[in-house]
């Protein structure tokens, strides 16, 4: 490859700059990784090699509840969210003009907001409106904070599309609810996905949310490993914590292959 | 649908449209445009863009509500209906095909919209395949084809409707210019095997008077003039109409006694059927003007520019006041002209036509 004759990368402290950012993103999660197989009964100090941890969770029916609550939020939100999130990008695609940007600018506001205010806005609402802190509030709480997310991608891949392609389903005969079933869904499929996994993560990862507006019965997993380390970090935290790290990465991975071999499968096919 | 081809006359009356531009005026892009087209013809609606043609097809469609007239085809009106229940179809300039189906799947959208059997829809893919010859292709995504391959398969699409109007909006306008004329002596070919009607829209002249049996010039959302490519190129009733298809030199000045003065040049002999009088525009295509021989001498005038064409020479002469004058000729007397040397200009007078 040829040098190029200046680029930002030669200036003297990028190289290390970048390198060490490298380090210190991914080193903690290195540190984790390997802690959770500590045997010490304290997390912080080495103790030797040992899987005894990952055994103590299966028994610990407070974590396995907490786990059980993040999912069956994350879950419906992720489902609700990319639902939600695909009628607002598509009617904000017949929108026109100052419309079209009022609209959006509602819809990307609370990408910036700070949380912290529509964490404690939510629950003022909940309590002045006589709302229990339970599951469905949780979950509420949840969709609100996704849809934002959730459109991006929708919105993204709308745009890609040529906007002739859905007169031309009509021009075809199409009422507009197979132009939706066979054409735009369809078409919308791999944003659906994207939208969903996106809301999925972030409302399992949500603490400040969940702190604010969940209740006795709806203590989710991220609240619970907030409680554990506030006793005293336990090993425990590191299993949990690397457990979450390896299972969406394997899924991920898996993910990956699937679509690869079935692309690679659809261009022999055509060959 | 029913096959009634002789009952599919489109009646275009009074139809107006006006769109707010970005600041909120008012632009209006159709003006009271009337036009009938009997069933089988194939018409072009030719203008330069934002002349209100485009506007005029998606009328058609159904993608554009008018605001004044009517649109009735085969004697009903449909400018009322929606888009998917008008018996017409459109092939658009981005070709629109649907990018997570194969061609096959494409044509067939058309048809199960409708209630016709599966055996029925099979018959009536392959048969617009082969109308197209797109046959190898039929399992192809869009992405796996050539612009002209895509052109061919929206051009299926639509025909697979049986629509009693066939709408192409600048079908070929993506196309490179040889591809482009391969797919015009297509579409003719394709146009007398369907005996349907064909409405396209372009702003290239040629690409019109290639196709059209008759062609409907547009300008600023009026419908100008409305003619066989002959009668539009050799009679055109305005000045935007002579220049828009064709080249031509355009004469303003009086005329007394058969005698042409103006913008310094005279012309004799000039034809019976335009009056005498002061103030009269006449047109004259490239090829009427010959150079050094003829019958009818203009005089001597100054060549300002020589291009060669390869199978013809355009000259560019300029009249004793400067106006310009354009002639075709032969490429044989190349030799002897030069740039900033003077002339002798005929001309035929019987070609002299006259403008409003």
């Amino acid at each position: 490859m040829r040098q190029r004759a200046w680029s930002v990368s030669n200036l003297p402290i990028i190289r290390p700059m970048g390198v060490s950012s490298l380090i210190f993103l991914y080193l903690p999660l290195l540190t984790v990784l390997i802690f959770a197989f500590n045997k010490s009964e304290d997390a912080t100090t080495w103790g030797g090699f040992s899987t005894r941890w990952f055994s103590t969770i299966l028994d610990n029916t407070d974590l396995i509840r907490s786990a059980k609550v993040s999912l069956s939020i994350a879950i419906p939100c992720a489902l609700i969210a990319a639902m939600i999130a695909a009628g607002l990008a598509i009617g904000m695609g017949r929108a026109t003009g100052s419309v079209q940007n009022v609209l959006r600018a509602l819809v990307n506001a609370p990408l910036v907001l700070p949380e912290i205010v529509t964490s404690v806005g939510t629950l003022a609402f909940f309590s002045q409106v006589g709302i229990p802190l339970r599951y469905g509030s949780l979950l509420f709480a949840h969709v609100v904070m996704c849809v934002p997310f959730a459109f991006l991608p929708i919105r993204s891949r709308l745009r890609d599309f040529d906007e002739n392609i859905f007169e031309a389903a009509r021009d075809l005969g199409a009422s507009s609810f197979r132009v939706m079933t066979k054409i735009s869904i369809p078409l919308l499929i791999p944003a659906l996905l994207s939208s969903g996994l996106l809301s999925f993560i972030i409302s399992m990862d949500d603490f400040l949310t969940s702190l604010f507006v969940s209740g006795p019965e709806t203590t989710t997993l991220p609240i619970y490993i907030f409680g554990l380390l506030k006793l005293g970090a336990s090993p425990e935290v590191n299993v949990i914590a690397a457990l979450l790290l390896i299972i969406p990465t394997l899924g991920l991975l898996v993910g990956i292959t699937w679509t690869a071999t079935r692309r690679r499968s659809n261009e022999a096919r055509h060959q | 649908m029913v096959d009634d081809s002789g009952w599919a006359d489109l009646v275009i009356s009074g139809v107006s449209k006006s769109f707010r531009d970005p600041k909120g005026a008012e632009v209006k892009a159709l003006a009271e445009v009337s036009l009938n087209i009997p069933s089988g013809e194939f018409v072009v609606l030719l203008g330069p863009s934002g002349c209100g043609k485009t506007t005029l097809l998606r009328s058609i469609a159904g993608f554009e509500k008018i605001d004044a007239g009517y649109i009735n085809l085969g004697g009903t009106r449909i400018d009322l209906l929606p888009p998917h229940k008008r018996p017409v179809n459109t092939v658009f300039q981005s070709y629109a095909l649907f990018p997570h189906m194969t061609v096959a799947e494409n044509i067939s959208f058309g048809l199960e919209n409708e209630k016709i059997e599966k055996r029925e829809i099979k018959s009536r893919v392959a048969e617009v395949l082969e109308l197209v010859e797109m046959r190898a292709l039929s399992e192809r995504k869009p992405s796996q084809m050539s612009g002209g391959q895509q052109q061919r398969a929206a051009l299926a699409r639509a025909l697979a409707k049986k629509p009693k109007v066939l709408l192409l909006d600048e079908p070929l306008a993506a196309l490179d210019l040889k591809l482009r004329k391969t797919m015009q002596i297509e579409l003719k070919r394709i146009h007398r095997a369907t005996g349907t009607t064909f409405l396209f829209v372009t702003h290239d002249q040629n690409e019109a008077m290639a196709l059209g049996d008759r062609i409907a010039v547009f300008n600023s959302g009026q419908l100008v003039q409305v003619g066989t490519p002959f009668e539009i190129y050799t009679a055109p009733t305005t000045e935007f109409v002579a220049n828009f298809i064709g080249e031509s030199t355009v004469l303003t000045g009086s005329i007394d006694s058969r005698t042409f003065t103006g913008e310094g040049v005279k012309i004799q002999q000039i034809p019976n059927q335009i009056a005498d009088g002061s103030a009269k525009k006449i047109i004259i295509r490239p090829e009427a003007f010959s150079l050094f021989s003829g019958k009818n001498s203009v005089g001597q005038l100054r060549i300002k520019e020589i291009i060669f064409a390869g199978d013809a020479l355009e000259v560019l002469l300029a009249s004793s006041t400067g106006h310009e004058v354009r002639v075709k000729s032969d490429v044989s007397i190349l030799a002897q002209l030069s740039v900033g040397n003077e002339v002798e200009l005929f001309v035929d007078a019987a070609q002299i036509g006259q403008i409003n």
